[in-house]
């Protein structure tokens, strides 16, 4: 399970999937079209999907099922950290430039994100939009994706896999899967070594998305400024929709905080080279 | 990155572990306060000035459902704490999971290591940014220069 199976490119990043055998055509057709499925629904980064329809008009739109989990997350997370994880600090990175052209150049000052309440009404996976606006899932919405991707290779019967969106991934089954965990600023180093058993992996790092004078995608949702503590994030935890979010939380949250609220070991890396991380990691940091 | 001192102080206290500081190379760690450990540096000076190695210690506390002991390691590199290890012993479910809160809360100084020379399966943080984001950041740049 050491070399990937299948590798593609899907929702702008790199897929690999490791099976304990060969991948066949009609498991493969049903990973491609879930995330197809996933990309028409959450993507904001193109004009038919629901959240770029829910941007334009208001009105009552009723989400898939993944919804429910998903939003749920973010309002937890959004507890967590007092507001600054926001599924709405969509317009705040647009406002700085990351918007589904990637033009890059920030069109003014930042701009907070619209607190929930103000905009949105949400019944379980129904959502009323009252004002147009921006719902931007990326914080945890591919490592829900993985998850989803790993529930079809389940569904098809496969017990042993890895699959790897471009860093964000979930292991089950056989050996542990070694991952290095890359140095901010230099991609030929590491900081350590994680060994993945069964559970799931998500990083994130500011110095992958930034396009310069401080600015990057990770964003403090109660000021629509980039965050400036922390530069690099790792999460394990049971499913990769929840260590992709936490991956988030940990710019901004306080650690104990939301170690009381999820199940999670985690690392984060402080810009003055600080490295703040769970003793029950599994793996090591090298000292 | 030196770890200043106040930070191993505050972690110490923050527990409230008696602990004491012991060389390692002594053997076990006897339960005395840190004053003391300061105190057995033979001849000590009014400066007192702590050999280079690793010190370790056991802690104990009263904790609501007993009595619990908490593991703690200092490494010294030139009078400065260079890395603090805390090992949770608690027996108690609910002593164990604060231990290991408090353990968690060390900062330490991590060195990058060559990628290339770990066996790893995948790396983690390398990831391939969005394509149009990548493009456009190289129009960025070129507009930069013209």
């Amino acid at each position: 399970m050491r070399t990937p199976e299948v590798s593609f490119d899907a929702i702008g990043t790199r897929w690999s999937i490791h099976v304990d055998g060969p991948l066949d055509v009609v498991t493969l057709a049903r990973v491609r079209s879930r995330i197809a499925a996933y990309d028409a629904v959450w993507s904001r980064f193109r004009d038919d999907s629901v959240v770029a329809r829910m941007s334009r008009e208001p009105g009552t739109y009723r989400l898939p099922a993944e919804a429910g989990p998903l939003l749920d997350l973010y309002a937890t997370l959004g507890r967590c950290t007092d507001g600054a994880v926001s599924p709405l600090v969509a317009r705040s990175l647009v406002r700085l430039g990351y918007d589904a052209g990637y033009s890059l150049r920030p069109a003014g000052e930042p701009e907070p994100a619209p607190a929930w309440d103000d905009v949105l009404e949400r019944d379980g996976c129904t959502l009323v939009v009252r004002e147009p606006v921006l719902l931007d899932v990326g914080a945890a919405g591919k490592g829900q994706l993985v998850d989803l991707v790993a529930a079809e290779l389940r569904d098809c019967g496969i017990e042993e896999y890895v699959v790897d969106a471009g860093g964000d991934l979930v292991h089950h089954g056989g050996a542990a899967f070694r991952v290095a965990l890359q140095q901010p600023g230099d991609p030929t180093r590491a900081l350590g070594v994680v060994e993945l058993d069964g559970a799931a992996l998500c990083g994130s790092a500011v110095d992958r998305r930034a396009w310069g004078d401080g600015l990057h995608h990770v964003l403090d949702a109660r000021t629509g400024r980039p965050t400036q503590d922390v530069v690099a994030t790792w999460v394990v935890a049971d499913t990769a929709m929840v260590a992709d979010g936490l991956s988030t939380a940990h710019f901004f949250g306080d650690p104990d905080r939301l170690e009381a609220a999820f199940d999670h070991t985690y690392v984060r890396v402080h810009a003055d080279g600080r490295v703040r991380y769970s003793l029950g990691l599994p793996g090591e940091l090298f000292g | 990155m030196k770890t200043p001192h106040r930070t191993t102080i505050a972690l110490v206290s923050g527990v409230s572990a008696v602990a004491a500081l012991a060389s390692c190379s002594s053997g076990a760690a006897s339960q005395d306060t840190a004053d003391e450990a300061v105190a057995d540096t033979s001849a000590a000076p009014a400066e007192p000035e702590y050999a280079d190695g690793t010190y370790t210690a056991t802690g104990s506390y009263e904790s609501p459902a007993g009595p619990e002991t908490v593991g703690v390691s200092i490494t010294l590199e030139d009078g400065m704490v260079m890395g603090v290890e805390v090992t949770p012993e608690a027996t108690n479910p609910a002593s164990q999971k604060f231990q290991t809160q408090f353990a968690s809360g060390v900062a330490d100084v991590v060195m990058g290591k060559p990628i290339e020379g770990l066996t790893v399966d995948t790396v983690s943080g390398s990831s391939l940014t969005p394509d149009g984001f990548n493009a456009a950041l190289v129009e960025i740049a070129a507009d930069a220069h013209a």
